[in-house]
């Protein structure tokens, strides 16, 4: 029954970082993602959660192809997308959406909301789409968000900051994608109008049987949403699981520390060992478990050794704790 | 709140409006009452433009230019803010009221450095000069636990972090030991490993200077953890209020409640709480209450007039007709 749509096989981003005068030269390499392996079935949602610059818009821009890897690959649908070309790729850009966190930039405000939807459709197609076609998707893709027909004559102006969403999310859905890449896509969002466009995202993800990743600082978002999460770090995933186990029971000290504020039924005694310091420059990352400069529990062995990702209590964590 | 306890400020009947050529006249802050004590920290959410920020610009006299604020009072330290001049507020702010703004990145001045911006408050009301005042500014920055403050001071904003930066920011706040402290989501813009580290340092601040707090946020949990009574404001209005843990429990009025239902719980697997559609225009409030519009409790009457607040006991009162019962 497995059926995986998306798998990252030990992926790894470093970026060059080029010091320029009178010639070029490497002065170091950024280390954006190192080792990455997860993988998505049909119909489920992965949640990849972390701080700013752990790597998780990296994730999401390897699989759209807007960045290479270093090593490793990505395979959607049983197709390295890094090798696809021609029918392929085309097939491959189809399959795979995207929406991003600011609807406010991400959609052109020249446009009119039936151009702005119906513009993947279009270049996706080749032409071999009549306009009768491409316009029928286009109203779908509109009434599935919970737009009606008249909004197609309007533009992005006229909208409130959720309705922009729905649109952003009509226009990824249009092409009948199997896979929906979401980068933060509620964190521009009231709290209000965020819980709408979380219910919408799964009405829609159960109505096409798609597949999401969605990459967000909201664990609250995530949770709701993901079947799986992966909480990353400098780069690396540290804890890997079916939602609710890494939930109500995190394992890694840093996932430990990420889950504290995320509910609304705060238990006051619950806070954590506070975490010191900040991330480390992903210029300079820490040998050993990468984590151990501001990990409470840190012993002799974690800044020599770096612990793997191993089988624990139902997930993967790389801590050497247990 | 005992009776015995300090207090700090008194709001009553706050209103801010702004005349825009384009809008009209927009009713921002509507009316708004509330008091905070010493010690205490007073959450204000809501979201956004409900008028929470622009209540804490009032407040502190420093609205937009072509905004008006009136208020039957604004009592602080036996003093009406708002008959007082430009000149006399500028002698309060920064040493007897002081406030976080959101976002450091842009509160700090980017070509000064840190120890330039720390001194600035210390001279200007507490008179420090030479070394003294250096001493002043590396134990501010001790106290909000900046490490290497030696070397720190002569650093610009660009070379600290985003929560170093916030931590600067609360330094300035704390340095002349103000007694009333407005944070405007002041960790909105952080991560949330450094968000911890700057509530927590937030509390600890309060702790030992026993300053009255207004803590505005739109983010319930955070509210939650740091606030002894919340005030909810909606459309320009305080409409419910009461202490943390009985607000959140037993919420009065239908805004509040959809709201708290809208937050994923630890586990939830049915679909989340709406409120459907979006706030209304502060520039074309409804008449009557102005949740009416989206509320699924709302009846005729609730459209024709704004209901009057109920005040359930001290410190507890919400304004609708139709309350959630208990």
């Amino acid at each position: 029954m497995s059926d995986v749509v998306l798998r990252l096989h030990d992926v790894a981003v470093h970026f060059p970082v080029v010091r320029r005068l009178f010639a070029s030269r490497i002065a170091g390499w950024i280390r954006a993602l190192d080792g990455v392996t997860v993988e998505v079935q049909r119909g489920e949602t992965l949640g990849i959660v972390g701080e700013s610059g752990c790597g998780k818009t990296t994730v999401l821009r390897v699989i759209l192809r807007i960045v290479r890897p270093t090593a490793g690959w990505v395979v959607v649908d049983g197709q390295d997308v890094h090798v696809a070309k021609g029918q392929q790729l085309r097939e491959f850009r189809r399959k795979v959406q995207a929406v991003f966190q600011d609807p406010y930039s991400s959609l052109n405000s020249r446009m009119r909301v039936d151009r702005i939807v119906s513009e993947p459709l279009e270049a996706l197609s080749s032409g071999r789409m009549v306009r009768d076609e491409v316009r029928g998707q286009v109203m779908d893709a509109l009434e599935s968000v919970g737009l009606r027909s008249e909004h197609a004559e309007l533009y992005p102006h006229q909208f409130s900051g959720g309705q922009r969403q729905r649109i952003a999310i009509a226009r990824a859905i249009a092409p009948r994608p199997a896979v929906l890449l979401l980068d933060e896509p509620t964190s521009a969002l009231d709290v209000s109008v965020r819980a709408q466009i979380l219910n919408l995202l799964r009405d829609i993800q159960r109505a096409h049987n798609l597949t999401y990743v969605i990459v967000s600082h909201d664990l609250g978002a995530v949770r709701y949403l993901s079947t799986n999460i992966a909480v990353m770090y400098l780069g690396r995933v540290v804890e890997v699981g079916p939602s609710p186990v890494v939930c109500s029971e995190p394992l890694h000290p840093y996932t430990q520390v990420l889950m504290v504020g995320s509910e609304r039924n705060l238990d006051a005694s619950a806070e954590p060992a506070l975490m010191e310091g900040e991330v480390p420059s992903p210029m300079a990352v820490p040998s050993g478990c990468s984590f151990h400069t501001r990990c409470p529990y840190a012993m002799p062995r974690c800044s020599v050794q770096e612990p793997a990702l191993q089988h624990r209590r139902g997930r993967e964590v790389a801590c050497h704790l247990y | 709140m005992s009776a015995q306890e300090q207090l700090v400020l008194d709001v009553r009947n706050l209103r801010v409006t702004i005349s825009s050529p384009t809008r009209g006249v927009v009713r921002a802050v509507d009316g708004v009452s509330f008091r905070v004590c010493r010690g205490e920290t007073l959450g204000i959410v809501g979201e956004s433009a409900s008028g929470k920020s622009m209540t804490a610009l009032g407040i502190m006299r420093l609205q937009p230019p072509n905004a008006q604020v009136e208020a039957e009072q604004i009592w602080f330290e036996g003093q009406d803010l708002v008959r007082l001049t430009q000149q006399q507020m500028r002698r309060l702010r920064g040493r007897r009221i002081a406030m976080i703004p959101q976002d450091p990145t842009t509160s700090l001045n980017p070509a000064f450095t840190m120890g330039d911006q720390l001194s600035e408050p210390l001279a200007l009301h507490r008179r420090l000069r030479g070394a003294v005042l250096r001493d002043e500014v590396i134990a501010a920055l001790r106290r909000v636990k900046v490490p290497a403050p030696e070397h720190r001071v002569h650093q610009f904003p660009h070379q600290l972090s985003g929560g170093m930066r916030q931590r600067v920011v609360g330094a300035i706040a704390f340095s002349c030991n103000p007694v009333l402290l407005i944070a405007d989501e002041p960790t909105t813009a952080l991560d949330v490993t450094i968000q911890h580290q700057i509530l927590r340092l937030l509390k600890e601040l309060q702790r030992q200077i026993g300053v009255g707090l207004i803590f505005i946020t739109h983010d319930l949990s955070l509210a939650w953890r740091m606030c002894d009574r919340v005030a909810v404001m909606y459309a320009g209005r305080i409409v419910e209020t009461g202490p943390v843990g009985d607000l959140f429990a037993n919420p009065r009025h239908p805004y509040t409640a959809a709201l708290l239902a809208c937050l994923p719980t630890r586990d939830s697997v049915e679909r989340l709480g709406v409120i459907e559609g979006s706030p209304p225009d502060p520039a074309a409030f409804p008449s009557g209450c102005r949740f009416a519009p989206r509320c699924s409790r709302a009846e005729d009457a609730c459209r024709v007039k704004y209901p009057e607040e109920t005040q359930l006991k001290r410190d507890r009162s919400f304004s609708c007709f139709l309350p959630m019962r208990t």
